[in-house]
């Protein structure tokens, strides 16, 4: 077993990693920028560092600042935690270059896994459905070529891409040549690449993720899916849960089988998730992520398994020392984001000092949050402050749990999601667990109406 | 403050403006941080400060020179070098006090400006992270 963790990360993850160490009797090193000197992650870890000022590039994105932490303190593991480090191949090959385990996949995989169209590439091989799509195309004509083959409606995106940029939904033929100059050129402008590839679009899928585990032994086992399909326009999940509502038995199948063969194939090791759009009973892999996830708890609620110890087990070297036959889930749960967001100006993120928090408990009830009392909310950081886990044996109750929980929860100080949540949990249609991805978005388009 | 910052204005006459202005408050301690600039005053413990009606009168108050902290700009292992800081010591311009090696690398830490060492808050071999202070001058 590692001796001693030095955690890459800030806020709710720094602290679940901790915990986890504690639990495991191993050591823990926290880093903390200037900005987050008085946060919870510092005061509960084993040691703290300061690596840096508040802005990210500065501190949390300081690699040998990082490092060197790692070094001094005797740590012999870092655990990436989500964002930041986490999906960076780079920052593995220094961690192993310094001595120190990376707690997650092999560099080439994180490689292989984050550019999308090699991702996809590597799924199709092992046999996993992808989205009907091209490579990269070179010219309007090529472009035309693919379109009639895949049918409209497609979608242009751009493969340095993110956050929407260079990306064109083509409904119909005449539009094609001035979507692909458009995206193009916004990819051009936003990721000094202008290279784009076309995808066939699934109208409103359901993002539905599957979670899996490896050791470095070659044993793979799936821990069911979540469905999060409850996004904000952004594409930023806000609520997800385990299992996925009114799923078919046998897209089900498909997703856990998929999951396991592609890691099988790619010999993947430690955590991973594999994300999927689905529509009806067809499943078509989207992207994988090599790290923990934020929604993680929601599958440790309805499997009774620490994914963060199992994490810190795998990159010790040790065996699973179970097999799929000894998983079942039981019951369900469900995760609401609490972010420091208006949700009712389109979710424009806060900042501030915090006044009375309290957070609500009983049956069922998990809090992952770095936040107290008086607080301070730096601008610097992603807006999440807490997330709020409700479990009960059926989806119905699980529900009502939620609810009850959000009612008990207060953030004075700045505008959070809590009333946002509240509402999408009344609704007919997340009630009877018919939603896609489009869900949010038309509420919020109503609401505005 | 009474008046404006002015990226024009010659760094030694801030500062000296600027000890003006603390003279003038009843602060123990004044930390100013701009840019790539830092200044930092201090007055004695409360203790020190005048209480007997003679020493309220006095026209001076208990002020001290203007004092650098010099900061680990970086995460790593303090090493002093041949010359071994001691307490009190008149150190020249550019001195350098100690180093922080950090991956093979190493860091020197100078003096920014001539002046009496009045504290040495770090010791040879131990780990420093970002930030923390490791000597006091009194510029002189």
């Amino acid at each position: 077993m590692v001796r001693k963790v030095l955690v890459a990360n800030r806020g709710e993850i720094a602290l679940r990693i901790v915990r986890a160490c504690r639990e495991l009797g191993i050591g823990s090193v926290a880093i903390f920028s200037e900005a987050d000197r008085e946060s919870t992650h510092v005061r509960v870890a084993d040691e703290a560092f300061c690596v840096g000022p508040g802005p990210v590039p500065r501190s949390y994105l300081n690699v040998p600042n990082i490092i060197s932490a790692a070094l001094v303190s005797g740590c012999d593991a870092i655990h990436p935690g989500y964002g930041f480090l986490a999906e960076n191949a780079r920052f593995a090959e220094i961690c192993a270059d310094h001595g120190l385990k990376f707690i997650g996949p092999r560099p080439e995989i994180i490689t292989a896994m984050g550019d999308k169209a090699t991702a996809k590439r590597v799924m199709a091989e092992a046999g996993v459905a992808t989205t009907p799509g091209t490579d990269i195309l070179a010219s309007v004509e090529l472009a035309r070529e693919a379109a009639d083959k895949i049918g409209y409606p497609v979608l242009l995106k751009a493969t340095a891409g993110g956050g929407g940029k260079g990306m064109r939904v083509v409904e119909r033929p005449e539009d094609l040549e001035r979507a692909f100059l458009g995206a193009t050129a916004e990819a051009e402008a936003s990721f000094k690449d202008g290279r784009v590839y076309m995808e066939k679009l699934i109208r409103d899928p359901r993002h539905i993720e599957v979670q899996v585990l490896a050791d470095e032994h070659g044993e793979v086992v799936h821990l069911g899916e979540r469905d999060c399909s409850i996004q904000k326009p952004s594409h930023q999940k806000l609520i997800e849960e385990a299992g996925a509502p009114n799923l078919t038995e046998r897209a089900r199948t498909r997703l856990h089988e998929m999951a396991v063969l592609a890691c099988r194939h790619v010999g993947y090791s430690n955590a991973g998730t594999l994300e999927f759009l689905s529509s009806g009973d067809d499943v078509f892999f989207m992207e994988m992520n090599t790290r923990i996830q934020v929604e993680h708890p929601v599958t440790e609620m309805v499997y009774g398994i620490d994914l963060v110890k199992e994490q810190i087990r795998i990159a010790s070297g040790e065996h699973l020392g179970y097999t799929q036959a000894d998983l079942e889930p039981r019951g369900h749960a469900i995760e609401c984001r609490i972010n420091a967001e208006d949700a009712r100006n389109n979710f424009a993120p806060q900042a501030g000092k915090l006044g009375t928090v309290l957070f609500p408990g009983g049956p069922g009830i998990r809090i992952d949050t770095h936040i107290f009392s008086g607080a301070s909310v730096p601008p610097y950081y992603d807006s999440m402050l807490a997330k709020v886990i409700a479990f009960a044996n059926t989806r119905d109750q699980a529900i009502a749990r939620m609810e009850r929980a959000l009612r008990e929860t207060f953030v004075d100080g700045v505008a959070t999601t809590t009333e946002m949540c509240l509402e999408i949990l009344g609704t007919e249609g997340f009630r009877n667990g018919i939603y896609d991805i489009g869900f949010l978005p038309r509420l919020l388009a109503q609401r505005v109406g | 403050m009474t008046s404006e910052y002015s990226p024009e204005e010659e760094p030694s006459a801030r500062a000296q403006r600027l000890a003006e202005f603390f003279v003038g408050t009843p602060l123990l301690r004044l930390r100013i941080e701009r840019e790539d600039e830092e200044f930092e005053f201090a007055r004695s413990a409360p203790a020190a400060l005048p209480r007997s009606p003679e020493a309220a009168l006095s026209p001076e108050p208990a002020v001290e020179l203007p004092v650098d902290i010099l900061r680990a700009d970086v995460v790593g292992i303090v090493r002093f070098g041949r010359h071994v800081p001691t307490l009190g010591e008149e150190v020249p311009e550019e001195r350098e006090l100690a180093a922080i090696e950090a991956l093979g690398i190493r860091t020197s830490v100078r003096a920014r400006s001539s002046g009496r060492l009045r504290a040495i808050l770090c010791q040879d071999g131990a780990a420093v992270d970002y930030g923390r202070a490791l000597f006091e001058i009194e510029r002189g």
